[in-house]
């Protein structure tokens, strides 16, 4: 009695601490359910597509509202649309989509509430095994903090629907491991977890065949396998026949993507940067936990179910490297790392208590749990700083296109006939319509020769399609992977991008976007010739248009387009830029900047003898020689040509096209004071329409 | 337990009351101003834009105010409160405890004000 009452006094301060350690984790937890919360209601009201892939589920689910086949056989004929996914998620979708049309709001529901579902059923599992109710909540909470779940989940897609159903199940095998009925309930979860996403036929099943091998016997177990397997196979052949082979070609066929293994080890790199003391924690899951259950598993805390949760989670997780694959690849592993950190919280209380090992000092217990707390606790704010950084800031960055969106959906409304789109396929289905096409999916199955584009090919020539969108991210050409090769150089060929919202290029058919060519070297009705030549074509690059010429350096002449006062800075080998009259605002001036006149590493300079370094105050003619198109910083020949304001003191702003930005202002300081102009106004190029894209265009007149 | 080592047992402990009031004092000044920074953070990621001086600056300066004048206030009764306890309830299981509980809620918001 005295020696467990001086135990009790040598834990006192142990217990205060792990108190502490409870209130700390407690804050930051909580901290964690309000941006999560933040993020999921504002997801919840943002009426645009998020993703990519929202639109083809909002569009299955209103065929299925209105009665049609989702699971088509053949692409022979349109739409070219693909059903990667088992029906269920759809089906929850179709009510909604039938009593309220379409819409993003009804899908996104069912993911938040699935993440919901999913983190009250992780931390059930925890308890289950455990009986700790705080590890439990901190299982739950921590799910909801992974920066992939945040970013996922507020999506209308199918996966987080996949894994609640998958938690459940698990779940319902950790509460009830001896019963029958619990036994029938996990393998019908399961079930209706493959029936939403084809991937969750791994991670929890494999967890739940150990685990009730482990907890009942080997026989249950394969009655598990049996039924779900079982009752999979049988599903499958019945929607096989009922959909004429359909099933199989959408679901197996046209999921069988090419695999970037870079593309696993980026995303390794970045989970092992994201959450380093959940990985340790998985090693003392893995070495630590189960040396100090010395075979008593009974203690460890659901180590059996956990720990093939995990292996499955991390082989799931892999299959990311599959092309046009997402953070959604990772939900199971979010899921399973916050099983390993609850898992770990409820043993590391029970250290010395529940092992089959020796006892020891009583203050451990408390003291190693306030350890993991605050542990975990650091982690929630690392998963926390990451999901503010990205997936935060990835959906302000389409919030902010609001005004943009509107407009395009605006356009889409009122465009008629059939128009092909990729990130903002939504907008098509937001008016009502059915999607023509699913670009990257079918442009997958071009790929492995599984599809015939050629249908496709000739109505793009035949100018069929009276808008095409085509979205162009900040960082990646990710529309190289949704269109094939022969549909981008059809549509350059037949079509020009006209105008760009919100990131995306809008493509008219020549015959109806009015465009035309130069004529005598400048675009009808504009206020100034073209300066140069540009055959090859024009881009944006560098805070200037650059035209393209045919030739080797020093072979196209670049002009003057009015006259004007030239200068020349001592230090620019490849420029010069004139101060012109501004055309468009009589009484004020404007200046033209005329770069990329030397080669490339900027030894020759092409610019004329006539304004050598140092010029100032020069007079030019309209059509003067200024120079020759050089490859200065660039891969081939051209001339960057740029219009600016003055400064209110009349002089350049070299910083504006990333001159002397070291020198006189800082880049920040002028463009708070002045603007780049868009060179549309003055040369009525269709190309410059589009300032702020780099995407390269064949020259084009804007009508 | 003679009463010397009585009394030097009270004094340690009193000492050590002592230094946790202060160090939970001085930290409530620190957590009351992470937790202004823990919530202009999470308002900038979600709602503010690259512009410095625009509606999401003074957004975040009349959030700041928003949070400061009620955290002062609480910050001033959590500190009162906690002596007022300390000295009724002094070396109870209680009393330690609600040290904890304190500086549990105070790390918190300076972990999350750092990470974040």
């Amino acid at each position: 009695m005295a020696k467990n009452a001086s135990a009790t006094t040598s834990a006192a301060p142990a217990s205060y601490l792990e108190a502490g350690a409870r209130t700390l984790a407690t804050i930051v937890f909580v901290v964690a359910l309000i941006v999560y919360g933040i993020h999921a209601f504002l997801a919840l009201t943002y009426p645009f597509p998020l993703d990519y892939g929202e639109a083809p589920l909002v569009d299955q689910a209103m065929r299925l509202a209105e009665g049609r086949a989702i699971y088509r056989a053949s692409l022979d004929v349109p739409p070219y649309t693909i059903t990667n996914y088992p029906p269920l998620y759809v089906l929850a979708m179709a009510p909604f989509a039938g009593l309220f049309g379409p819409n993003f709001w009804a899908g996104r529901l069912i993911s938040i509430v699935s993440a919901l579902a999913t983190a009250v059923f992780l931390g059930g599992v925890v308890h289950a095994h455990s009986r700790d109710r705080f590890a439990a909540r901190l299982t739950a909470l921590l799910f909801l903090t992974f920066p992939y779940v945040a970013g996922w989940s507020k999506l209308a897609r199918i996966d987080v629907l996949a894994l609640a159903l998958s938690a459940a199940a698990l779940y319902v095998s950790a509460r009830r491991p001896q019963s029958n009925r619990a036994l029938a309930g996990t393998a019908a979860l399961l079930l209706a977890a493959i029936y939403t996403r084809q991937s969750y036929g791994l991670a929890a099943p494999l967890a739940a065949f150990v685990w009730v091998w482990a907890r009942r016997s080997w026989r249950a177990a394969f009655v598990l396998a049996g039924m779900v397997g079982g009752g999979g196979l049988v599903l499958f052949v019945m929607l096989n026949l009922a959909t004429g082979g359909g099933f199989f070609f959408n679901v197996v066929t046209a999921n069988v993507n090419p695999f970037n293994v870079d593309t696993v080890v980026r995303y390794a790199r970045e989970v092992r940067g994201l959450a380093p003391i959940l990985l340790a924690f998985c090693a003392v899951l893995v070495f630590v936990i189960p040396v100090r259950a010395r075979g008593r598993f009974d203690g460890a805390g659901g180590w059996l179910m956990v720990l093939p949760y995990l292996a499955g989670a991390l082989l799931s997780a892999a299959t990311i490297g599959k092309i046009g694959s997402n953070v959604n690849y990772l939900l199971e592993l979010c899921a399973a790392l916050a099983l390993v950190a609850g898992t770990v919280a409820a043993w590391s209380g029970k250290v010395w208590r529940d092992d089959a090992a020796p006892p020891g000092p009583a203050w451990v217990p408390p003291l190693v749990r306030s350890v993991v707390l605050i542990l975990l606790a650091v982690q929630a704010g690392m998963l926390m700083r990451f999901t503010l950084q990205r997936p935060v800031q990835d959906f302000k960055y389409r919030a902010f296109a609001r005004p943009s969106l509107h407009e395009l959906r605006d356009l889409v409304a009122e465009t008629a006939g059939i128009a092909l789109a990729d990130e903002y396929m939504g907008m098509i289905t937001l008016k009502g319509e059915s999607l023509y096409i699913q670009p990257f999916e079918v442009t997958q199955l071009a790929n492995a020769g599984l599809w015939d584009q050629t249908p496709l090919l000739d109505a793009i020539r035949a100018e069929t399609f009276p808008l095409i969108l085509i979205h162009h991210f900040r960082y990646y050409p990710v529309y190289q992977e949704r269109w094939t090769p022969e549909m981008l150089a059809a549509i350059q060929a037949h079509y020009i991008a006209s105008d760009i919202k919100a990131d995306t290029l809008l493509f008219r058919p020549h015959s109806t976007a009015g465009i035309s060519a130069p004529v005598d070297g400048a675009c009808p009705g504009a206020p100034w010739p073209l300066p140069t030549a540009a055959a090859l074509g024009v881009r944006w690059y560098n805070q200037t248009l650059s035209l393209m010429g045919v030739g080797y350096d020093h072979s196209v002449p670049v002009y003057a387009v009015a006259d004007g006062q030239l200068m020349r800075r001592a230090e620019w080998p490849d420029a010069v830029a004139i101060l012109h009259d501004d055309p468009l605002t009589p009484g004020q001036s404007v200046w033209a900047f005329y770069g990329g006149m030397s080669s490339r590493d900027g030894g020759v300079s092409y610019v004329s003898a006539v304004f050598p370094p140092g010029s100032t105050d020069v007079p030019v003619k309209a059509g003067e020689l200024l120079g020759y198109q050089g490859s200065y910083r660039y891969a081939w020949v051209h001339l960057h040509f740029a219009v600016l304001p003055t400064l209110p003191d009349v002089t350049f702003p070299a910083a504006l096209v990333w001159r002397d930005v070291e020198h006189d202002l800082s880049l920040t300081e002028v463009l708070l004071q002045v603007e780049r102009r868009n060179p549309d106004a003055y040369l009525r190029i269709a190309g410059s329409r589009i300032a702020g894209v780099e995407e390269w265009l064949p020259l084009h007149c804007t009508p | 337990m003679s009463m010397m080592r009585f009394f030097h047992k009270t004094a340690l402990l009193k000492g050590l009351a002592i230094v946790l009031w202060i160090v939970i004092s001085i930290l409530a000044l620190f957590a009351l101003n992470g937790a202004v920074n823990l919530t202009v953070t999470i308002y900038a990621a979600f709602w503010a834009r690259g512009e410095l001086y625009g509606e999401a600056y003074r957004g975040a300066v009349a959030l700041r105010w928003a949070i400061f004048v009620p955290g002062s206030v609480i910050a001033l009764i959590a500190i009162i409160a906690n002596t007022e306890y300390q000295f009724r309830r002094f070396n109870t299981p209680g009393a330690w405890r609600l040290f904890a509980y304190t500086l549990g809620a105070e790390a918190g918001i300076l972990l999350l004000a750092a990470l974040l």
